[in-house]
């Protein structure tokens, strides 16, 4: 009967446009995403990335350090002070992890809302091996420009050599996160 | 027949494939971001998704009640799953000082500047933790309420920016009324989920004083929540609050 013929006709073609459209979504989708990594700050991170390459902080000697020296680096900006306990816990593994990488292009940078005097005093008995920047006044309120909503600690903003931003983590950093962005942003000699 | 047969099943099936569209991307929508959902997970927190973390006045909801005019009933009601370091809680006032009697035909601008006190705590025990950065830690991790003598100070003078009558004491010595023109009540904790907020000042409204503890709106059997709270340090200079600067 020519009705029911035309209902599986129907049907059929419904079905075949599903599928395509379904098809074509999903391939939009694939291209969209970038091959290396997915970007979890939103449209803004290029003006973030900016911002940060185009601040100062002072070192343990008072020099102001312009973060855009590291621009060429996969950069951690580790925020932490004194008085917070994980963020201490957190600073003998980014001290191996800058030993182990730092031939691959790794650099992290430790800013800490603390004063010169307490900084100084943990650098030296947790032997740190890269750049602390102490800034009591202005660490905190840096880190919430860059995402860190409540100015908790620790966080951590990453960008790569290319100079985009590849994560923020808020709380305790592992060895193998670090590793795996390490791995992806190797630097090739 | 067929010509009014036609419109209609042309119509039926550009619904159709309309409703098909529609699903079809809305399910390979879901499956996408389902997809890139597991890769974009490195925005994380070790127990909690930083979604769910309370800011630092939910957290820990400061109130004060002001029982007379020289005790303070102080109260933490922090939610479990966060704590507050027993020793680093603070309790200050900014002060206005101003000339009574002789004083105040003599100088009637003495005390313009604003004195800054720490008032003395008498806290309690709190839970006795083994930190493993810190060693032994008292920590406040439920509900804390402790009582305040407004009559203490705690310390040497504090220097106030511009203050030259030091501390409450020494002004009333000096003929000078004192009263409270601010109260901030200075805390630091921690979510146990492994991240640490900065020390929170919170501000206290101060009509208390004058109308027996019923003066602000935020009145519930006399505890007073916060007017604010911030991290930013006491007084209004965005300068390091040396002042009250935690213990090293």
């Amino acid at each position: 009967m020519p009705n029911q013929r035309k209902a599986y006709v129907f049907v059929a073609i419904a079905a075949a446009v599903v599928l395509s459209l379904f098809g074509a979504a999903f391939l939009i989708g694939k291209l969209e995403e970038q091959p290396a990594v997915t970007k979890t700050v939103n449209a803004g991170s290029s003006a973030t990335a900016a911002v940060i390459y185009s601040t100062s902080f002072p070192d343990l000697m008072g020099v102001a350090q312009p973060l855009g020296q590291w621009s060429q680096k996969l950069l951690i900006v580790n925020f932490w002070a004194t008085w917070c306990a994980p963020c201490i816990e957190e600073i003998p593994m980014l001290v191996r992890m800058q030993e182990k990488h730092a031939a691959a292009g790794l650099q992290i940078v430790g800013i800490a809302a603390d004063s010169s005097a307490n900084s100084s005093n943990w650098a030296k008995k947790l032997a740190i091996n890269y750049p602390v920047l102490p800034d009591e006044s202005r660490a905190i309120e840096f880190s919430k420009r860059v995402g860190n909503r409540f100015g908790l600690l620790p966080f951590s903003i990453i960008l790569s050599p290319a100079g985009d931003i590849v994560t923020t983590k808020l709380g305790v950093m592992t060895e193998e996160e670090i590793t795996t962005w390490v791995e992806r942003y190797r630097r090739k000699s | 027949m067929n010509e009014k047969k036609a419109p209609l099943k042309i119509y039926k099936l550009v619904l159709a494939f309309a409703a098909c569209a529609a699903s079809s991307a809305a399910l390979a929508d879901m499956l996408r971001s389902g997809e890139s959902g597991s890769t974009t997970r490195t925005t994380s927190i070790a127990a909690k998704p930083a979604a769910e973390l309370l800011d630092p006045e939910q957290a820990f909801r400061p109130q004060i009640k002001l029982q007379n005019r020289t005790t303070l009933e102080v109260r933490f009601e922090v939610v479990p799953g966060y704590y507050l370091y027993r020793d680093r809680i603070r309790v200050d006032a900014e002060l206005k000082a101003s000339p009574t009697g002789k004083e105040a035909g003599r100088r009637p601008d003495a005390g313009a500047k604003p004195i800054k006190n720490r008032y003395a705590l008498q806290l309690p025990p709190g839970r006795s933790v083994d930190d493993p950065t810190f060693g032994k830690v008292d920590i406040f991790d439920k509900s804390t309420t402790f009582v305040v003598d407004l009559t203490t100070t705690s310390g040497p003078p504090l220097a106030a920016t511009g203050s030259s009558t030091g501390n409450s004491r020494n002004a009333s010595k000096a003929g000078l009324s004192v009263s409270v023109t601010k109260l901030v009540v200075t805390s630091q904790g921690c979510a146990a989920a492994g991240v640490c907020f900065p020390a929170q000042q919170h501000e206290f409204p101060m009509p208390a004083f004058v109308s027996n503890g019923k003066g602000s709106a935020n009145n519930s059997g006399g505890w007073l929540s916060p007017l604010a709270s911030s991290s930013q340090g006491f007084g209004q200079a965005r300068q390091p609050s040396t002042s009250f600067a935690l213990p090293k």
